[in-house]
C-alpha cells in the first residue's frame, strides 16, 4: 500500500515501474547540484558504489539527487564511467583515455576527487589522487598549504624541529 | 517528494578535502615529498607519523615493485663502539638523496628490500640473512647465504636477485636454484643500490630486533 501511493504521487502508472525495474540495464536519472537531469545505463552508473547501494535497495526509480556533485563534474565522471563499464576490452586504449582524462587543471581536479569520493569510485579516486600526487611532488611546504587550503598551526619553533629531524628532505 | 525520500549519505557536504583523500594523495608520494607535508600543519605531522599510514605507504610502494635500502646503525658507528647484544636493525638508511647507499662499511651489514618486498640483510658472523617485510612490521627470514671465501654481499638487482663480490668478480646467487652465476671482473669499489623508500623508520615502535652473533 506504501509502495503504490507513492508511485502514484510520482505519476507513474504501476505497471510500468515494475516492467523498468525487471529489465537488466535500464536508464537511471541522475540530478546533479544545479539540476540538470542525466539519463545514463544502470550499468555505466553503478560503478559508483553509492548509486549502487542506491539501486540495490530500491532507491534508484525515481530521480536519483547529486546534491554534491555539478552538472560539469558529473559529466565528467559519466564519461569515465563509461569508458570503464568493460575495463578487460583494450588496455592501452583505456591507459590513454585515462592520460588525457585526468589533464586538467586543479579546480576541477578537486572536484572530480570530491566526486569520486562522494559517489565511491574507486578507480577514478585513485586516478585523480595520483595526478594531484604528481602535481605536489618537490612542492614546498608553503605552496602545498595553498593548494590544500591548510592553515598553518606550528609555532616556528615547533616547525624548526621537524625540519631539523628531516633536513635533507627540505634542500633542493 | 522524491526530496524527502533523499538518502542521508547523499547530503554531505565539505569544504576541504576530506582526511582520506589527503591521506590517499600523500601514500603516493615519494618520501621525500611526505617528509616535507609533516611541517604543513598538526594534524597531517600525526597522520603521517601514525604506523597505518606508513603501512598505507609501504604496500603502495611494494605494489609498484620500488626497492628500499637500511644500513644497519653500527654502520654508521665507529666500529669499535661497544655493543650490546641487542640489535636494532630498522634505523638509519642511505644517504640524503635516497640514490645510492652512505657509509657502507665492508663487511658490516646492510637491509635491503627487494622488489615485491622487503628483505633485509645482516651479517651474522660468516653468513649473510635475508629477511622480508611481506607484513607491515613482520620480518621473516627468507634465506641465508654463507660467506666463505671473503665474498661479500653488494646489493640486489632490479630483479631481486643478491649480488656478491669475491676477490676477482662479481657475482649473482639464485636463491631458489642456488645457481651461481659469474658477472665478470670489476676493478674498484663497487656499490650496487637499489632502493624503495618507505617512512618505517618513523614509527620507532616497530624496531626489529635481533639477537646478534657478530664476532669481533
Amino acid at each position: 500500500a506504501i509502495q503504490s501511493s507513492r508511485f502514484s504521487c510520482v505519476g507513474f502508472p504501476l505497471a510500468y515501474i515494475f516492467l523498468a525495474c525487471k529489465k537488466k540495464s535500464m536508464a537511471l536519472k541522475l540530478k546533479s547540484s544545479d539540476n540538470k537531469i542525466f539519463e545514463v545505463e544502470e550499468l555505466v552508473a553503478v560503478q559508483s558504489e553509492t548509486i549502487k547501494s542506491l539501486v540495490e535497495d530500491g532507491c534508484a526509480n525515481n530521480v536519483i539527487p547529486l546534491p554534491n556533485v555539478d552538472s560539469k563534474t558529473l559529466e565528467l565522471v559519466l564519461d569515465w564511467c563509461k569508458n570503464h563499464v568493460d575495463v578487460k576490452l583494450d588496455e592501452e586504449k583505456l591507459k590513454e583515455y585515462e592520460d588525457k582524462f585526468i589533464e586538467v587543471d586543479l579546480a576541477v581536479l578537486y572536484d572530480l576527487l570530491m566526486a569520486a569520493n562522494y559517489l565511491n569510485i574507486k578507480d577514478l579516486l585513485n586516478r585523480a589522487s595520483q595526478k594531484v600526487a604528481d602535481m605536489l611532488k618537490g612542492k614546498k611546504p608553503e605552496q602545498i598549504r595553498e593548494t590544500f587550503n591548510i592553515v598553518n598551526d606550528f609555532s616556528p619553533e615547533e616547525e624548526e624541529e621537524i625540519r631539523k629531524e628531516n633536513l635533507w628532505a627540505f634542500e633542493e | 517528494m522524491s526530496q524527502a525520500r533523499e538518502p542521508p549519505i547523499l547530503r554531505q557536504r565539505n569544504n576541504h578535502l576530506p582526511d582520506d583523500i589527503v591521506l590517499n594523495i600523500l601514500a603516493r608520494l615519494p618520501i621525500k615529498s611526505v617528509l616535507r607535508f609533516r611541517c604543513v600543519c598538526k594534524p597531517r605531522n600525526t597522520s603521517i607519523t601514525s604506523p597505518n599510514f606508513i603501512s598505507t605507504h609501504l604496500n603502495v610502494i611494494i605494489n609498484n615493485n620500488g626497492y628500499l635500502i637500511h644500513i644497519m646503525p653500527w654502520a654508521t658507528r665507529p666500529m669499535n663502539h661497544p655493543q650490546d647484544n641487542i640489535v636494532q636493525l630498522a634505523t638509519v638508511t642511505c644517504d640524503r638523496t635516497f640514490t645510492r647507499i652512505s657509509q657502507f662499511l665492508q663487511s658490516v651489514s646492510v637491509q635491503t628490500v627487494v622488489h615485491s618486498m622487503a628483505s633485509c640483510v645482516s651479517l651474522t658472523g660468516s653468513y649473510i640473512m635475508f629477511l622480508v617485510m611481506r607484513e607491515y612490521g613482520v620480518w621473516d627470514q627468507l634465506f641465508a647465504v654463507s660467506l666463505e671465501n671473503g665474498k661479500d654481499f653488494l646489493g640486489f638487482t632490479r630483479n631481486g636477485v643478491p649480488l656478491f663480490r669475491t676477490s676477482i668478480a662479481i657475482i649473482s646467487f639464485d636463491p631458489e636454484t642456488s645457481q651461481v652465476n659469474d658477472l665478470g671482473n670489476r676493478c674498484g669499489p663497487v656499490i650496487a643500490a637499489t632502493l624503495m623508500e618507505s617512512l618505517v623508520l618513523l614509527d620507532k615502535a616497530n624496531i626489529l630486533r635481533l639477537n646478534e652473533k657478530r664476532h669481533r
